[in-house]
């Protein structure tokens, strides 16, 4: 026995070294980096809570916080409900499942800067497709990836109403964002969904007709509770998973414009490695991570959740 | 019985067609990219929505081959994704297997913690990793793209819930006949786990492949870039040249599509499996 956990301790030594030094030890790291001043070369100065109260008073931080979640809000819940449906639809022994299947899964298979580029080409304001289609139902283009206004503010100029700006909505470049990521990301959410699906047992259905229920009444109440912990499960992970948005902003706008696609990760980024803010950008990093902890957190309460169900 | 078959094809034809305008909505991108990468420089410009390139040309693939090292970056994601490919195998597969079959003090905290560093983002921790890595001069190496990532909490997950279900019985057998742990493990239960092993490789493969932050942080030199970054930098230099970008950004997408095309079952057998953690 005693033997067999020294070998243990040696099957899981490489693991764990990695592990400790690239993971646990940072994370601590971090934390101590947030409460001093550092610009990586110089010495480091402790300055206690100063960086998180200059971020809570930082205009910039509390765009690209407001900006993440706007972005969180617009792609989850799409992503989520098309996803859900398209499973939906695969799940009725149709001929053709592996090619759509593939289909829908290709963007999730390409690179974030390749799918990127293609749909910069898309969103482009001149020669653009998007642009061009629009202009079949007499729309004026937009510069979607250069559009500081709030979406709202642009539909209901289009109709030739001001609103205030403070019902603007997110940026129009940020929903462009936002549609490049519903389109990469359904495909992913759509397999685990139809893995749920296929799931559940089919004698609950059978009963259920026995019983004269239809379609609808079958998938309110047979199939979305069954579904629920699959459910939730999406749901959390593409809520800390929109958390960490910052490729798509990197590769089209950086940010721009007027911060309007600045990104709580693309904040971090340009204040770390561009100005060298290193203490100040670890305190958003830390505030990143309570955020992504406390969605955890409620994630294993659902998975314990269901352990018991 | 005739109406019901009829109904039967009027439902499955309404499903077709919509399930193949979303298919077209999510391949069409690629279809229109590929296509541009084709064009001429003058027919992107005055004619961009034709599907099919009125001359066909190699000119932009010839193009990027020519200005940026675009065969030195596919070698440095070779190098660096199959390294971290290969390492992940094998350390993930001795973490599993202690947690799947052996005995020993505090292997359910350590457990935890193991998942618990699944929960942690890398972004939050880049900053002290770039500091870590720094700190022995590693910056700008290979070993910067690749030691963070040499094992992971995924994997050692994924393949431990897979050596689970494999029959307890077999090992007692082995035993019997004096294999020891890490014969066993190789011998035999690494054989009997080839899918999902397969399923690992294709997702760490992808992930390293299309990794951009991380290149991006720790690599300042040309030479080591991986194609990802270089296809980000190929575009800052100079206005955009669409033709030129599409024909960059298919060949840098066009090795994991047709890994995905090869493998797909794996691909989405993986999905299901780290979809369903129970």
């Amino acid at each position: 026995m005693k033997s067999n956990s020294r070998k243990a301790y040696l099957f899981i030594i490489p693991t764990y070294s990695i592990l400790a030094v690239f993971i646990i030890l940072p994370i601590f790291f971090a934390l101590f980096i947030s409460f001093t001043k550092w610009n990586l070369l110089g010495s480091m100065r402790y300055i206690g809570l100063s960086n998180y109260q200059k971020l809570l008073h930082s205009e910039e931080f509390w765009k690209a916080l407001v900006n993440t979640f706007y972005y969180t809000f617009i792609t989850v819940p799409f992503a989520l409900i098309i996803a859900l449906t398209l499973a939906l639809l695969l799940n009725t022994k149709i001929r053709g499942l592996a090619f759509y299947r593939a289909a829908y899964f290709m963007p999730v298979m390409t690179s974030i800067v390749a799918s990127a580029f293609i749909w910069q080409w898309i969103f482009q304001s001149q020669n653009g497709i998007l642009n061009h289609f629009f202009g079949f139902f007499g729309m004026k283009p937009l510069s979607w990836l250069n559009e500081p206004k709030g979406i709202f503010t642009v539909i209901f100029n289009s109709m030739g109403v001001t609103i205030p700006q403070w019902l603007g909505g997110p940026s129009v470049t940020l929903v462009a964002i936002s549609i490049m990521s519903i389109w990469k990301n359904t495909g992913y959410y759509m397999i685990i969904f139809l893995a749920g699906l296929q799931n559940i047992p089919k004698t609950f259905y059978e009963a259920a007709e026995i019983d004269g229920a239809g379609p609808f009444k079958k998938f309110f109440s047979i199939t979305l509770p069954i579904l629920s912990p699959t459910t939730y499960f999406v749901l959390i992970m593409s809520v800390i998973m929109s958390f960490q948005v910052f490729e798509q902003v990197a590769v089209t706008t950086q940010g721009g414009p007027l911060n309007a696609s600045l990104v709580l990760v693309y904040f971090i980024y340009q204040k770390a490695f561009k100005f060298l803010e290193i203490g100040y950008a670890s305190s958003a990093a830390y505030i990143l991570f309570t955020i992504v902890l406390v969605l955890t957190y409620f994630q294993v309460k659902i998975i314990g959740r269901r352990v018991h169900y | 019985m005739k109406k019901g078959t009829y109904k039967k094809i009027l439902r499955h034809s309404i499903l077709h067609i919509v399930l193949i305008c979303g298919a077209v909505l999510m391949i069409f991108p690629f279809v229109w990219g590929v296509s541009t990468s084709f064009k001429e420089m003058r027919e992107v410009l005055s004619n961009p929505f034709n599907l099919l390139p009125k001359r066909f040309t190699l000119v932009n693939y010839s193009n990027v081959i020519r200005s940026i090292p675009i065969t030195r970056f596919f070698i440095n994601s070779i190098i660096v994704s199959l390294s971290i490919t290969i390492s992940q195998l094998l350390t993930c597969s001795l973490a599993a297997y202690a947690f799947a079959r052996l005995k020993f003090p505090m292997r359910n905290t350590l457990f935890y913690v193991l998942l618990g560093t699944m929960m942690i983002p890398m972004q939050v921790i880049m900053i002290p990793v770039y500091i870590i890595l720094n700190f022995f001069r590693l910056i700008d190496t290979y070993a910067a793209m690749i030691l963070p990532f040499l094992s992971g909490a995924f994997g050692t997950f994924l393949l431990r819930q897979f050596f689970m279900t494999i029959p307890k019985e077999l090992e007692e057998a082995a035993f019997l006949d004096g294999c020891g742990h890490l014969r066993f493990l190789f011998r035999i239960m690494l054989p009997l786990s080839k899918p999902i092993l397969a399923t690992l490789a294709i997702f760490t493969f992808m992930w390293s492949w299309n990794n951009y932050l991380w290149p991006l942080i720790v690599t300042n030199r040309i030479e080591i870039r991986t194609l990802q970054y270089g296809l980000a930098m190929f575009k800052e230099e100079g206005g955009i040249n669409w033709g030129q970008l599409m024909a960059g950004t298919t060949m840098a997408t066009a090795p994991i599509l047709i890994m995905f095309f090869i493998a797909q079952k794996q691909f989405i057998e993986g999905i299901t499996l780290t979809g369903l953690k129970e």
